[in-house]
């Protein structure tokens, strides 16, 4: 199967994240990213801070304990008006997510690029260190059954165990090598979501990663788009053909 | 093989919950290994929009499950506890919600006997509070108008319609 273009009828995807993360900018960049909230109207209305509160404890020996609080503002997150689009301007990068229905790579880099771009005209210059792209899919299938009938990545269990699962969570970091850099980095998270009786609705969460330092930006997309049939690869040799048959 | 097990409806543990219910580790070296796996997991689910809703739906349904056990006078000013029936009715809000991805803030026992859901947004406050009674208040108020409160009824049409309310009056 080619995986340069990968299409389901119904598509697990639950949310699917393009992320660059870019040297920090200084505390100054605070102002420039508050001009994201005009510049990123009319299709993004809602902005909420993105922050960290960090708390500070000390006993001392001799002396009263102290304690102090310190909130530090980190970046703004924004919404569409039907909150599945979403992106996040970050004094240390950039993410942009599409939550389903998602329609397909070409609308999805395209507003994730549009959107980087404003960010960078709007903070100024950024220097990228690393990027990601990220599919979180959600594959309902009936339940009881065997995993793997639906999934090639899966826990194997001795037979001696009991086999029912009713929940696990598998996290698998691996290097990965392409034609895009040797130096990538697969982060598979697979889990079980609250399902519906009768079903097991399992994550399979693929994040691939790569660095990206001294990249220009015209590398870096080229880059981003070299991961989709990394990313359709690695999805693809996941599933069974039965779950294949469950999303066509 | 494993064998995926039939999900006991509203019971089922989530990973979300299972990281931190790993048994507890015998040395500070499987101590710290612990730490680091639960905040690898923590980190994926902190990032995705997704995640934090399918995470946040689980507390929520962990507390209206702590609120099934409720005893009368719980508040200790005489109210009833919550009947089974609003429990469900609560879930049945929560399930539609969570496919919507538009979350309560959080699900509280209520005064009147019954269980309401909160929805906030910055001074904008909504909530659909279902009574032991079999009234279903929905409530919508800010810091600048006068509050907005419907009764509505337990079908599914009134809980389409109370949705589409609250989410217009959360996201003005």
């Amino acid at each position: 199967m080619a995986t340069n273009s990968l299409h389901f009828a119904n598509p697990p995807i639950t949310e699917a994240i393009v992320a660059i993360v870019v040297s920090d900018l200084p505390d100054s960049a605070v102002e420039q990213i508050r001009k994201l909230v005009q510049r990123a109207l009319p299709r993004y209305p809602k902005a909420t801070d993105i922050s960290e509160t960090q708390f500070v404890g000390e006993i001392r020996p001799q002396g009263l304990p102290k304690a102090s609080a310190q909130q530090k503002f980190l970046g703004l997150q924004f919404q569409s008006e039907d909150s599945k689009q979403i992106f996040q301007a970050r004094l240390n990068g950039f993410s942009f997510h599409r939550l389903a229905p998602y329609d397909r790579w070409e609308t999805f880099r395209a507003e994730a690029f549009r959107l980087w771009e404003l960010f960078r005209e709007t903070v100024g210059d950024v220097k990228p260190l690393a990027f990601s792209v990220r599919y979180i899919n959600a594959l309902v299938v009936p339940a009881p059954a065997l995993l793997e009938d639906f999934l090639k990545l899966y826990p194997e269990i001795p037979k001696e165990w009991p086999q029912n699962l009713s929940n696990y969570v598998m996290r698998l970091d691996l290097p990965i090598s392409d034609q895009t850099s040797d130096a990538g980095h697969l982060t598979a998270v697979q889990t079980l979501l609250p399902s519906q009786p009768g079903t097991s609705s399992i994550l399979l969460d693929l994040n691939v990663q790569y660095p990206a330092l001294r990249n220009s930006n015209e590398t870096l997309w080229q880059r981003i788009d070299a991961v989709r049939p990394v990313k359709n690869r690695l999805f693809n040799a996941s599933l069974t053909p039965a779950m294949k048959a469950r999303i066509s | 093989m494993p064998t995926l097990e039939v999900p006991i409806e509203h019971e089922e543990m989530s990973a979300f919950e299972a990281v931190g219910r790993l048994a507890e580790p015998s040395s500070d070296e499987s101590r710290s290994r612990l730490e680091l796996f639960d905040g690898f997991i923590q980190q994926a689910f902190r990032t995705s929009e997704f995640l934090q809703i399918q995470s946040r739906y689980i507390q929520l349904r962990g507390s209206l499950t702590a609120y099934s056990t409720l005893s009368d006078n719980w508040n200790s000013y005489g109210a009833e506890h919550p009947s089974p029936h609003t429990v469900e009715l609560t879930l049945r809000l929560l399930n539609t919600l969570r496919h919507e991805l538009f979350l309560p803030v959080r699900v509280i026992p209520s005064a009147e006997g019954g269980v309401a859901a909160y929805f906030k947004a910055d001074d904008r406050v909504s909530y659909l509070e279902y009574r032991n009674s079999g009234e279903v208040i929905l409530a919508m108020y800010d810091q600048d108008s006068e509050p907005d409160i419907r009764e509505l009824t337990e079908n599914d049409a009134d809980e389409s319609r109370a949705i589409a309310l609250i989410r217009e009056h959360i996201r003005a």
